[in-house]
């Protein structure tokens, strides 16, 4: 027999006082949570197994100590046992029975909640709590499954199922471990002793967080209100968001020297060209600007474009946007900005859409798979354009996180081409990411001609064989991980985890060899494979792969190494380096006229012969504009 | 239907007519008359192009080296863009061979070429023996787009030298004369 607590009904939680109370006011940030709309939006987050033992049905019971199998520090205590409590959460210095939930905040209870409310699995067709070990990627974790559970006490409410996992993270530090909350069915909040309506909605909702017992809790945002978290809920259910991860309903919180995200938030809005225009669904990571203690968070803005990521403590932050799939916006960044003490809302972001380059206007070696030209931050880069003849001609290339200028000078008219205006660009290393090139051309009679275009510099990768030589055409796959423990799944093609100056995956190498993807923060892999080659290091396995890569910070001139034995046979490849380049071309020129063995190298028509059609040939064959020397 | 057959075997002929015609390489000008000692220029140029390029060509001229000799090439790269050129002449027989190779796109060549341009122009000393010297093509390697070769028509030119003959004066004769008389009026034996 329960007794209805009307006093809990009270209780303010940190989230409402936030926000002074005001209902209305409340709602609208609530829904700054975000909605998520994941490509896997279909699959559940829920881990399998971990479901060895079962805690018999019930009602407020608890298990007995259980091991967990590796030891945990919290808040600079450590466990390795703890107690899985039927009403939603795992206590570690005393089994709880209490089901009308508390607020974290000044709570002498050890306590993991992904969801303390009043569940009974006594109730008809709930099912009971299991729990047990098992591994996530290569870590050991310890996870209770609360699956298909109802609300006391009635089936009317419906059933919810949620998981706790602890993952050991002993090999990053002592103690290190992740808690993980996964959310795959939300149908009630609150039992009907806590103030639940009879489909156990509304009252003392449920809270979610965690607390060291003593001073130190966290709760997450919503925690408390009712309907915050229920799946009817589309902009702040629980299954329609996560934290550091892309899994929807999946909400990661890394405990690191002991210490769990505790702290304020962040909130603003992605807009897309200017603010009338906000955008749903932008992938959105925060992360701190201190690159020697670089920490970050992900999440996703919700329907309105509105963002927010809690429990951040104080520091410098560099917040960066990605634009939605099927959106060709260039990523926006703004930072770094100083959370000290107090929330930080208004945090927007504006994403600018790609300028085109123009027809008559070039920057070469460049690759342009999405509009925008993408040119390799090594490269001497040459910039063309047309316009009125014996004009005087100049450019500027403004990168776009910083606003500064990377690089200008002045354009040559071509003696032998009035009106074509040439520049010769050094590298734009180390800058890397989206820039806009703007060339202004003073004609004669006064008048002037402004070009204005977006570039995208990219310090990514390539892919060599073991003579040294750049492979064209190798097919690399990029894979992620929420943790650098695995498992690595490769991303979806078109992925928004990429931005659009790349989202193809795979993705091919260019005629230089190189490959690049801008991507949201968390750990990858990248894989690379090409016809008839196989791994340096092993025969038998035809790709190379990376280790984990976690980003950021930016990985720059990664090298993935095939093994792909001699360089097939090319009759204008006279020097054996896998490429026509202008010093075969001179070589086969050298030749004109004399007599050879047919088909032998230069003798591209078989003929016996080196003659201008030989020549001419091989430079249509050349592996670069105009012949010229690949990168080595 | 025999007014239909007339009509399609018009067309087959009018369209062979079109289809054969050509590129052609000519010498520009066709005859030339000048007095020995000085240069004399000629031009090769390709005409009736379009809708072909030319994207590498590699010539031989050749000429009587004992009326005319090579002097001068300057080879028109204006057509061809970034490209590579060079030449070689031998005086026996005579022969100028020069050839380019461009590493443009054939799209590019289509735009730089019209459908006659100059390929080259050739300098000639003359020399004093006199007549006339036939320049003719003597191996002709054309690539059009695509690498393809073009069979052009070709023409051929002519220089003729005037040789300048040098008049003797009289009292020269009449002292070589006397002299020559005096030479054999001495070995007569004396009586």
């Amino acid at each position: 027999m329960k007794l209805i607590n009307n006093q809990v009904g009270l209780r303010i939680n940190a989230w409402k006082s936030i926000f002074n109370l005001n209902t209305t006011l409340s709602l609208i940030i609530i829904y700054m949570l975000g909605i998520t709309t994941f490509a896997h939006a279909e699959t559940t987050p829920i881990r399998t197994g971990f479901d060895s033992n079962i805690l018999a049905p019930n009602d407020d019971q608890s298990t007995e100590l259980v091991d967990l199998g590796f030891t945990i520090n919290f808040f600079g205590n450590f466990f390795s046992k703890g107690y899985v409590n039927n009403n939603g959460n795992m206590t570690f210095d005393a089994p709880l029975g209490t089901y009308t939930p508390f607020g974290l905040s000044g709570t002498n209870t050890v306590i993991i909640a992904p969801f303390f409310a009043d569940v009974d699995t006594a109730v008809e067709g709930s099912s009971p709590v299991t729990y047990g070990r098992g591994t996530v990627g290569t870590r050991q974790a310890f996870a209770a499954n609360w699956l298909n559970v109802a609300c006391y006490t009635t089936p009317s409410g419906g059933f919810n199922s949620f998981q706790l996992v602890l993952i050991d993270r002993s090999d990053i530090g002592v103690g290190d471990f992740d808690i993980e909350f996964n959310y795959e069915k939300v149908d009630w909040e609150t039992g009907t002793a806590s103030g639940g309506n009879s489909v156990c909605e509304g009252g003392n909702s449920v809270r979610i967080g965690y607390s060291n017992g003593t001073s130190t809790s966290f709760e997450l945002a919503g925690s408390g209100i009712a309907g915050a978290f229920l799946d009817t809920n589309l902009d702040t259910g629980l299954i329609h968001n996560n934290r550091n991860s892309l899994e929807s309903g999946r909400y990661i919180f890394e405990v690191r020297n002991g210490d769990a995200p505790v702290g304020q938030h962040i909130a603003g809005t992605i807009f897309g060209n200017n603010t009338s225009n906000p955008l749903p669904s932008s992938l959105v990571q925060i992360c701190t600007a201190n690159q020697n203690d670089l920490q970050c968070n992900l999440t996703r803005s919700n329907s309105s474009g509105q963002y927010i990521i809690d429990g951040l403590p104080n520091a410098e932050y560099e917040i960066k946007a990605f634009p939605p799939v099927n959106t060709n916006f260039q990523t926006g960044t703004i930072g770094p900005i100083l959370l000290a003490g107090s929330d930080l809302d208004g945090q927007d972001i504006i994403l600018q859409g790609p300028q085109p380059i123009p027809d008559n206007t070039s920057i070469l070696p460049s690759s342009n798979s999405s509009g925008i030209p993408s040119v390799y931050w090594h490269n001497t880069l040459t910039l063309s354009t047309v316009g009125c003849p014996e004009g005087t001609a100049s450019y500027t290339i403004t990168h776009d996180d910083s606003g500064l200028i990377i690089a200008s000078g002045n354009m040559q008219e071509e003696a032998t081409n009035p009106g074509v205006y040439t520049a010769n660009v050094a590298p734009l290393a180390p800058n890397t990411g989206y820039a806009i090139v703007a060339i202004s051309i003073l004609c004669l009679d006064g008048s002037s001609i402004d070009i204005v275009f977006s570039i995208y510099i990219d310090p990514s990768g390539i892919v060599k064989d073991t003579l040294g030589n750049p492979i064209s055409g190798a097919s690399v796959t990029l894979f992620r991980s929420d943790s650098s423990a695995g498992p690595f799944l490769p991303v979806e093609n078109g992925s928004d985890v990429m931005s659009p100056a790349n989202r193809n995956n795979p993705s091919q190498t260019d005629n230089q060899g190189l490959f690049g993807w801008d991507v949201v923060t968390g750990f990858y892999k990248v894989r690379a494979a090409a016809e008839g080659c196989v791994s340096p290091l092993n025969v038998e396995q035809d790709f190379v792969e990376t280790e984990v890569l976690p980003i950021p910070p930016p990985v720059t001139d990664l090298q993935l190494t095939l093994d792909c034995g001699e360089p097939p046979l090319n009759a204008c490849d006279v020097n054996r380096d896998g490429f026509v380049s202008r010093q075969d071309v001179l070589q086969i020129y050298g030749m004109l006229r004399e007599t050879v063995l047919p088909s032998s190298l230069g003798d591209l028509s078989e003929d016996g012969m080196i003659s201008a059609q030989d020549i001419r040939g091989c430079i249509l064959q050349c592996s670069f504009p105009r012949c010229a020397e690949p990168i080595r | 239907m025999i007014k239909k057959l007339l009509q399609i075997w018009i067309l087959f002929i009018g369209s062979a007519l079109i289809t054969a015609q050509g590129a052609s390489l000519s010498i520009d000008p066709l005859l030339q008359s000048v007095d020995a000692g000085e240069l004399v220029f000629v031009d090769i140029v390709v005409s009736d192009l379009e809708p072909d390029i030319i994207s590498a060509y590699d010539l031989s001229i050749s000429f009587d080296n004992t009326i005319v000799n090579f002097s001068t090439i300057n080879i028109d790269d204006a057509a061809f863009g970034f490209s590579i050129s060079d030449f070689e002449s031998t005086t026996a027989p005579g022969i100028i061979s020069f050839n380019l190779a461009s590493f443009e796109l054939d799209a590019d060549l289509d735009i730089l070429q019209n459908d006659s341009f100059t390929l080259a122009t050739l300098g000639f000393e003359t020399l004093n023996n006199g007549g006339t010297s036939t320049l003719s093509f003597s191996h002709v390697d054309i690539v059009g787009a695509n690498s393809s070769n073009i069979t052009p028509s070709l023409g051929s030119a002519s220089v003729r030298v005037n040789t300048i003959t040098s008049v003797s004066e009289p009292s020269v004769l009449l002292l070589l004369g006397i002299g020559v008389f005096g030479i054999f009026s001495r070995k007569k034996p004396a009586v």
